[in-house]
């Protein structure tokens, strides 16, 4: 689970987010949805622990956080076989193989990973996020690199993960890709100028979250 | 305990392998000693200084060299962390800052060292100096003063990492807090080329001991916070 309590971080005079609070239980798989500027990037880089929120606390029980951002968190001089060796080793990634299999890049692993176009650079970027086997999973723009194979492998392991704790990983999704990424959804939280400002609740059915995306889209038209 | 120095050893097979792979430390550290050693001995060359002045001047040189070419080379050694950021990678993985650290700092000890040995080399045949006799206890001496300067440095390194001003910040900062490392290797460098050894109750091994302790200490705990936002 993850609490995100009264959070606010700011970048010099602006103001990114503003006592913001959410509450995620186990098994859910939150959209954030918002136009640029609203915060999600921010919500996610302090609900990973890489950002110092100014006030407020986050905790979660999870030791480790499987994160997805235009930042691979990956070393581009290494080789894709390099850089998952190495992630695998540090997080206890058993089932690596398995993992490179599933995202097909068993033809890239000896290219170094700067060299690969940026769908593919994604792909490793997944495979590093699910490697540690973490219980709370930050996705920024995940789908923004990804072709509709790489999405339909992103949705796979999202909804493997789920199916593998037991429905115990928690999973946050910021995204504008609201037709694709909705159907893993269990809930939606709309941010608007650094708040939450609209929320369709926990276990929310799929009609209530496609009225939230309703609304959402309203708003942003 | 053990799960932990495996990731450590796993970072520095990491740290290895990026800087192999780049080369930039290595090749801003072999340039620098080659540079200066000629410059240097050109210099000492061209003022016609007598032998015994030439032996007295030798330890200064070495250090004042060392220590500039160490500073104005470490000052990419973070690009690589910073291009993807890795580190960040690592941190989510439940890497620790300290097992971070201390990796960064072994490799850069490393290459400190080889650059050592290769500054006393080249200097000592530029100033045709002979320093065969105490050139294992000079390379014990550079081993000491390498890991002190990179405890420091591995820390400054990443303080200064994202500022655009890295590349004239770094030796700003780490000079003047580096020179307890320049006294102690220059003053047991003389001992060492004057009398063949270590003067007994010298002190400046416990000087060189206390201040190396005192840089990995801050590193170890203050470099987490350096790299995070």
């Amino acid at each position: 689970m993850l609490e995100i309590r009264d959070v606010t971080k700011t970048f010099g005079a602006l103001s990114v987010l503003k006592r913001l609070s959410l509450s995620c239980g186990s098994g859910e798989v939150v959209l954030l949805v918002g136009a640029n500027g609203a915060g999600k990037s921010t919500l996610l880089r302090v609900a990973a622990g890489l950002s110092r929120p100014d006030s407020g606390t986050v905790t979660h029980s999870s030791e480790r956080v499987g994160f997805l951002s235009h930042h691979l968190f990956l070393y581009g001089r290494l080789s894709v076989r390099e850089n998952v060796k190495l992630f695998a080793a540090v997080g206890s990634g058993v089932g690596a193989d398995e993992l490179v299999e599933r995202l097909e890049l068993s033809k890239v692993m000896d290219r170094p990973l700067a060299e690969l176009s940026k769908g593919m650079q994604a792909r490793v970027g997944i495979a590093r996020a699910f490697l540690s086997h973490p219980d709370l999973v930050l996705l920024d723009e995940p789908t923004s690199n990804l072709d509709e194979k790489g999405t339909a492998l992103l949705l796979g392991e999202i909804q493997r993960r789920q199916f593998e704790t037991d429905g115990r990983c928690t999973i946050l999704i910021a995204t504008h890709d609201l037709h694709r990424m909705a159907a893993v959804a269990t809930r939606v939280v709309v941010l608007a100028d650094g708040r939450g400002v609209a929320d369709s609740g926990s276990g929310a059915s799929a009609e209530a979250i496609g009225h939230v995306l309703e609304r959402y889209r309203e708003v942003n038209r | 305990m053990i799960r932990w120095l495996k990731t450590l050893g796993i970072l520095i097979h990491k740290e290895w392998r990026l800087e192999w792979r780049s080369k930039e430390l290595f090749t801003l550290l072999a340039c620098n000693a080659v540079l200066f050693s000629v410059l240097v001995g050109a210099g000492v060359s061209s003022a016609v200084l007598d032998a015994a002045t030439t032996e007295k001047i030798y330890p200064m040189l070495l250090w004042v060299v060392f220590m500039l070419s160490s500073t104005t080379s470490v000052t990419r050694f973070n690009e690589q962390e910073l291009e993807g950021r890795g580190f960040e990678g690592l941190l989510l993985s439940g890497v620790s800052g300290a097992q971070m650290y201390l990796a960064k700092m072994v490799v850069m000890t490393l290459f400190f060292f080889v650059s050592f040995v290769l500054l006393v080399l080249l200097l000592a045949l530029s100033l045709d100096k002979d320093v065969g006799a105490v050139l294992g206890a000079l390379c014990i001496v550079g081993f000491g003063a390498s890991s002190a300067l990179a405890a420091l440095l591995t820390l400054l390194a990443a303080v200064a990492s994202t500022s655009k001003l890295k590349g004239i910040l770094l030796p700003i900062i780490s000079i003047p807090v580096l020179f307890p490392v320049f006294l102690c290797g220059m003053e047991m460098t003389t001992e060492l080329v004057l009398n063949g050894a270590l003067a007994e109750g010298s002190p400046w091994p416990l000087v060189l001991l206390c201040a190396q302790t005192f840089y990995l200490v801050a590193g170890i705990n203050l470099f987490e916070m350096a790299i995070r936002e």
